[in-house]
């Protein structure tokens, strides 16, 4: 019982997958215009089924009903006429009604065709059924009735009226045997009593008065003497008993004879041909409340197979949304592995598609994420580590908030509490000396203005304790835009270095006192001996030249030293004021010219002639800058080699060259050329003389003023130095 | 015939010292050495020479004070003076340059011809 039930199931169940999986794959719309074509599909058939039962009713059960009430009408018509043909034959017209086409009875006949005619209407359209057995049943009454009444009518005939038909004759034979008895009064009297009983029985039709007639009619036969009168009156008797018969035929009354029959048929046709049309009547009501019926379960069914149809559709679909939603949910809650099942190629099938591939870009995406996340907080450690070991307060100012946030340096470096480390930028304002205040604001609000990526300054900052610092604050600053958003930097405490400058100073101060003090005094000496150098026996006099040279040469090394510390600690002394350039290297190339002379090189200034190239610098820097750059060229250029210098004019600056034809300076020392202490590898082994600092001087000078310094150079070739000048030089701040 | 000129020269360096008598003596200057700082005032007021040359690092009072307090001093508020040092810092110099000096230069950077000329010219012409 199972098993079989089972294998009842199974392929119903595999049915029903295959359904499932066709309609899981048709797209959404097609789903819905499956749906909506299935509707309009079973509303056409409904709608036929309705349209075949309404035509059902307007072709059969409408004329049905036309019919029977038509064959209704038609059979009281022909009772109708039938009594008026009865009543007229007995009527003084009868004649006319006997002898022409009686008109009772013409229009009984086409009555009768009507009835018949409907009669057959009716049988064709119920040819079986209640309606066809009700008129099966009416069908042999209805001959009988035809042939009967038709009897009646030749009976009638047959009859005639009085003066034609067997009664004509009757009423002949009577009035010759009337005069043929007037001679004989006894026999008159009794033949008028004769007479008189015919009429009585023609008038009244009683079966009495029959015997009546006999009873007289034997009376008077023996009353008759002559044969002639004998035979008149006996066909006279027998014409009577004729009369009588058709009268027996007809009926004496309306209960016996063909009448009755008539009446009997009548009363036993009407019931049935009423049933008849009854049922044809009830049978087309009944077909249009079955109408009405059927389109309400037309309606009702429509409706319920829709309602189905869009619980099924929808259960397929909103059970996949179904499982849409729980995954999502799923995600949300954050299980990346989940994996929605694709069975379907429709839109939710790519929907659930497109869903595991964003689950699996999402899964990845976090992936990266927390690892990225983990290498930032790695990170972020080390950079907590460094905020620790690091002697320096880094911090970030959110411009656009306000917001101060600080490293630990803070804490360790300033002595501040940890709950300070965010803070608003007031707080860093207040503890600001109040006499670095302005400076501070000036030079962030250039910075700033000009979109500068860096600002450094050094100002006095208190400490927790409420001691002082000297610091030094660099900052980088981020742009949104063009609006400043943030800055970067760290606040290092340099009170110790600044200490350290400032003993520096003193020593460089000092230094610079007691080194040039005997310096000074030895070329002063030198310069009062070689006065008297022809005095002297020649070798003494070329040692004192030689110390003398030595002499000058440790005067430029101090004051080169100098220069460097004072650039190192940014304490160049700018005095800017309206400078010539060309006579300031006029002025260099002529105090040149005999140390030229002595190394046997020429210096061609031609170009320089009548030409002026005035800004607005320290003189002293510029001439300090040319005259490095012309002894250089000097320097290293062979015995009869040539210096040229030369000036250009462009349109922001000055270009000043100084070519020399010299040793030139090698490929691997040009990028070093300008730091400190630093020669040239071909320099050093030669002897010619040089501190390494001329250089370094120059390019400081020239960059602080917004120029540039650089050179062309091909060993053994020589090198040509460039400087360049910017005809509004930017103005040094001194710093004290 | 007209008075020599009359130059005192504050220097506490015996061997500049030496230099600068011999050297503008035989200009045909008039020249007073001062070898301690505390003594220059003193002698300026006992005679008011026609230039000072001022060394700035001396003993007895340095060479910053002697010439503010010279300054304060109606009868020396318009004497010229040179200061001739070995300090070249250029906030040296300016500490000196509100005092209204005539001229500022650096010893060892100088011949001493330069250095004469210098002072020969800074002294004022009757």
């Amino acid at each position: 019982m199972a098993a079989a039930q089972a294998s009842i199931i199974k392929p119903i169940k595999r049915l029903k997958r295959v359904i499932v999986g066709f309609l899981d794959n048709l797209s959404i719309r097609a789903k819905l215009f499956l749906y909506a074509g299935f509707l309009i599909a079973l509303m056409v058939l409904l709608a036929g089924a309705v349209l075949y039962q309404v035509s059902e009713v307007s072709n059969r059960h409408i004329p049905a009903r036309a019919a029977a009430r038509d064959m209704e009408a038609a059979l009281l018509t022909m009772q109708v006429q039938e009594l008026s043909f009865i009543n007229e034959t007995d009527s003084l017209n009868s004649e006319f009604y006997l002898k022409q086409n009686s008109v009772s009875l013409n229009t009984w006949q086409e009555n009768y065709r009507i009835f018949e005619t409907n009669y057959r209407t009716l049988t064709k359209l119920f040819p079986q059924g209640e309606v066809k057995r009700e008129l099966d049943v009416i069908e042999p009454f209805m001959a009988r009735y035809r042939d009967t009444f038709l009897a009646l009518t030749g009976a009638y005939r047959e009859r005639g009226f009085q003066s034609f038909g067997r009664e004509g004759v009757l009423r002949t034979r009577a009035e010759s045997l009337e005069t043929n008895l007037a001679s004989s009064n006894a026999s008159l009297v009794a033949f008028l009593r004769l007479q008189g009983a015919q009429e009585r029985f023609l008038l009244y039709r009683e079966a009495a008065t029959i015997s009546t007639f006999h009873d007289y009619a034997a009376q008077l036969r023996p009353l008759l003497v002559k044969a002639e009168d004998r035979n008149l009156f006996d066909e006279y008797v027998r014409l009577f008993d004729e009369v009588v018969a058709i009268y027996k035929r007809i009926g004496l009354n309306n209960v016996d004879g063909l009448r009755g029959q008539l009446s009997q048929l009548m009363k036993e046709t009407t019931p049935h041909i009423q049933a008849a049309e009854a049922t044809v009547l009830l049978r087309t009501s009944d077909s249009i409340s079955s109408i009405a019926r059927s389109i309400l379960i037309t309606t009702v069914l429509l409706a319920a197979v829709a309602i189905l149809m869009a619980i099924v559709l929808s259960r397929l679909i909103i059970k996949r949304i179904d499982l849409l939603s729980e995954g999502s949910r799923r995600i949300a809650a954050g299980n990346f592995n989940y994996q929605l099942p694709v069975h379907a190629t429709d839109e939710l099938g790519q929907l659930t598609q497109s869903f595991n591939t964003m689950v699996e870009q999402l899964h990845h995406g976090r992936q990266t994420l927390r690892e990225r996340a983990h290498a930032l907080s790695d990170s972020v450690k080390r950079f907590e580590l460094i905020n620790h070991v690091v002697n320096e307060a880094i911090y970030e100012w959110d411009i656009k908030s306000g917001k101060l946030t600080w490293g630990e340096g803070i804490v360790s470096v300033f002595g501040y509490q940890p709950a300070d480390k965010t803070t608003m930028i007031d707080w860093w304002t207040e503890r600001i000396h109040p006499e670095d205040v302005d400076a501070i604001d000036s030079s962030l609000a250039e910075r700033l203005h000009r979109h500068s990526n860096t600002w450094k300054k050094e100002y006095r900052f208190k400490k927790a304790n409420g001691e002082y610092v000297y610091c030094q604050d660099r900052g980088i600053i981020e742009y949104h835009n063009g609006k400043p958003i943030r800055m970067i930097g760290s606040v290092i405490d340099v009170s110790h270095q600044k200490a350290l400058d400032r003993a520096k100073d003193e020593f460089i101060s000092i230094a610079s006192h007691q080194l040039r003090t005997p310096l000074g005094s030895i070329r002063w000496n030198l310069e009062l001996l070689l006065e008297k150098v022809k005095s002297l026996p020649p070798n003494l006099a070329e040692y004192a030249q030689d110390a003398y040279t030595s002499t000058l040469r440790m005067a430029g090394l101090v004051n080169d030293l100098l220069s460097v510390a004072r650039i190192d600690q940014d304490r160049v002394k700018n005095i800017p004021e309206n400078t010539d350039l060309v006579a300031i290297i006029k002025a260099a190339v002529g105090e040149m010219v005999p140390i030229a002379k002595v190394n046997r090189v020429r210096i061609d200034s031609t170009q320089l002639r009548n030409t002026r190239a005035e800004v607005l610098l320290d003189p002293k820097r510029f001439r300090e800058v040319i005259q490095n750059l012309l002894s250089n060229a000097v320097k290293y250029t062979p015995p009869k080699g040539k210096v040229v210098v030369a000036i250009e004019n462009h349109s922001k600056d000055y270009t000043i060259s100084i070519a020399d034809d010299g040793i030139g300076i090698p490929l691997e020392d040009q990028p070093k050329l300008f730091t400190k202490f630093y020669r040239a590898t071909n320099v050093t082994t030669t002897d010619t003389e040089g501190s390494g600092l001329g250089l370094f001087v120059v390019r400081s000078y020239v960059e602080a003023w917004g120029g540039r310094v650089w050179f062309v150079s091909h060993p053994n070739q020589g090198t040509t130095f460039y400087v360049s000048i910017p005809h509004k030089p930017r103005v040094l701040k001194e710093r004290t | 015939m007209t008075q020599k000129p009359f130059v005192v020269i504050a220097e506490d360096e015996k061997a500049y010292g030496k230099v600068y008598v011999n050297k503008l003596t035989s200009e045909g200057l008039e020249v007073v050495l001062i070898s301690n700082g505390a003594d220059v005032i003193p002698t300026l007021l006992k005679r008011k020479p026609n230039l000072l040359v001022l060394d700035l690092i001396m003993p007895g009072m340095d060479g910053f004070n002697v010439l503010k307090q010279l300054r304060q001093m109606p009868e020396l508020q318009d004497l010229r003076v040179i200061v001739a040092s070995n300090l070249s810092q250029d906030i040296d110099k300016a500490k000196v340059e509100e005092f209204n000096i005539y001229g500022y230069f650096v010893k060892s950077d100088l011949s001493i011809e330069e250095v004469t000329e210098k002072i020969v010219e800074a002294i004022p012409k009757a």
